[in-house]
């Protein structure tokens, strides 16, 4: 088991393996992508829930509407970063967090 | 001129010989040319008168006439006879046509007769000619027979060498059609053999780490289990020392009664060391297992050890991450007052309706742009 696959501090959007192995989740194939997806899930729900705590409602229609307007990537990683000051930080608390429920429930994923 | 005319081998005149057609001899071409040339000196000697002999017509041999041929005997042309008896030069001249005539056909006698002589000369040379030319015939014959036999061998070698040459072809075509097929048969094996490898691998993937789960799990028992045994027998021991103890503390005052409280004594007593041996046995035997697997039991001290650490980390960063969210939560409360309270109080609703999922995309798309700077 790769232990270094863990960083220092939680500095990560995206899930792995080797973050599930690092806390003792050690499942199958089919299993660990299953759950991973049910993680990245929960991250991406945390980190929604907060992007929408730290917008006005008018900023909320803005950056839908930026959104049907089918604009670029770019375009919306500029808006964010203007409109969302602790935009990275959001996103590593709530990886973290749930890295830690993860970790907290190791034992009984393990065994379920 | 010397006349070579003679009759059963006396010279003979040659009007005798003309009257006669009887030919003794005529050894050769040449010398029946010389006859000839006898021939017309007897017809001047017999025809003319004798006083005309000299200086009238006659009959010149070219020098050809000596040696060559019969046809290049040139008749001069006939002088003009002066004859004063009108009478006789009518006679003369009559005898004169009628022996020319025979003259003539006796030439074309003769030269049949030579044309005979010159065909039995050369009926040797004639007929060794047809032998020769039979011969080879005959040998052009066996050559042609030859040449047909051979280039009927060679016909038949051909096709021979044909029918080897599409034989080996078809032979070659079936061997890279073998090939071919064992190729892709080789290939299938291959491409079966990778498939069985992979899953093969995928299999002792999955049977190492449930072996490895298992080692690990077994381990926890037969640590669990020496716990239990050590506490056993400690237990055990306590109650054999007591029971010891009570049996040396000395005889009760009811000898009934002590020998009966003697009796269940030593009862438990050996129910206990029944059980302090089970006990004992146990323990060597997780002793015995966990010193077998010193490397599991390394391995897996050494994993849980990551994993707890690991662990410990991850839930220290958890915490700091809430503090952190709490703190801009309520940040976000103060700056927004009521009216947004009151909207998150909603969030549930709002993250199943239109706005909700494009907050959720929005999450999404900060994420993996977030992710892609980091790369």
């Amino acid at each position: 088991m790769d232990n270094s696959a863990l960083p220092a501090t939680i500095a990560v959007a995206a899930l792995t393996v080797e973050h599930l192995q690092a806390v003792g989740i050690d499942l199958s194939d089919v299993e660990m992508e299953a759950l991973l997806v049910h993680a990245q899930e929960r991250v991406d729900e945390l980190i929604s829930e907060e992007f929408f705590d730290s917008l006005s409602d008018e900023e909320v229609d803005e950056i839908i509407e930026l959104q049907q307007k089918d604009s670029s990537a770019e375009q919306i990683d500029k808006w964010l970063a203007e409109h969302i000051p602790d935009y990275q930080q959001i996103i590593e608390d709530n990886t973290a967090i749930v890295l830690g429920e993860l970790a907290e429930n190791a034992k009984d994923i393990q065994e379920a | 001129m010397t006349t070579l005319l003679e009759r059963n081998g006396t010279a003979v005149a040659p009007s005798d010989t003309i009257e006669s057609g009887e030919w003794s001899r005529a050894s050769s071409i040449n010398e029946g040319w010389q006859d000839m040339a006898s021939l017309t000196s007897g017809w001047e000697s017999a025809v003319l008168p004798e006083g005309r002999r000299q200086g009238g017509p006659e009959t010149q041999l070219t020098p050809q006439a000596q040696d060559g041929p019969e046809s290049q005997l040139t008749p001069l042309a006939p002088r003009v006879f002066e004859i004063n008896d009108d009478d006789t030069a009518e006679t003369s001249r009559e005898a004169l046509v009628a022996k020319g005539r025979e003259i003539l056909d006796q030439r074309r006698k003769d030269r049949r007769a030579k044309l005979e002589s010159f065909k039995a000369a050369f009926k040797k040379p004639l007929g060794n000619l047809r032998e020769r030319i039979s011969g080879t015939v005959g040998r052009l014959e066996e050559g042609r027979a030859a040449h047909v036999a051979r280039a009927t061998r060679n016909k038949e070698r051909a096709m021979l060498r044909k029918d080897a040459r599409v034989d080996a072809r078809r032979q070659r075509a079936e061997a890279r059609q073998r090939r071919a097929t064992q190729s892709e048969i080789l290939l299938e094996e291959e491409h079966q053999s990778f498939i069985a490898g992979h899953q093969t691998r995928e299999s002792i993937r999955g049977l190492k780490r449930e072996l490895k789960s298992s080692e690990r799990r077994k381990y926890l028992e037969m640590a669990e289990a020496k716990r239990g045994a050590e506490a056993v027998l400690q237990e055990r021991r306590a109650t054999y020392f007591e029971i010891v103890e009570q049996l040396t503390a000395g005889p009760d005052e009811n000898a009934d009664g002590m020998g009966l409280f003697a009796q269940r004594l030593g009862e438990e007593l050996a129910h206990t060391g029944r059980e302090l041996a089970e006990a004992k046995a146990r323990l060597d035997e997780a002793d015995k297992w966990l010193a077998e697997h010193a490397e599991v039991a390394r391995e897996v001290q050494e994993i849980q050890g990551a994993i707890d650490l690991n662990k410990d980390r991850l839930l220290t960063l958890a915490s700091e991450a809430r503090q952190r969210r709490d703190a801009r939560r309520e940040a976000r409360r103060e700056a927004l007052g009521d009216s947004k309270e009151a909207a998150k109080s909603t969030w549930e609703a709002i993250r199943d309706s239109v706005v909700g999922r494009g907050v959720k995309w929005l999450a999404v798309t900060a994420r993996r742009l977030h992710q892609r700077k980091k790369a």
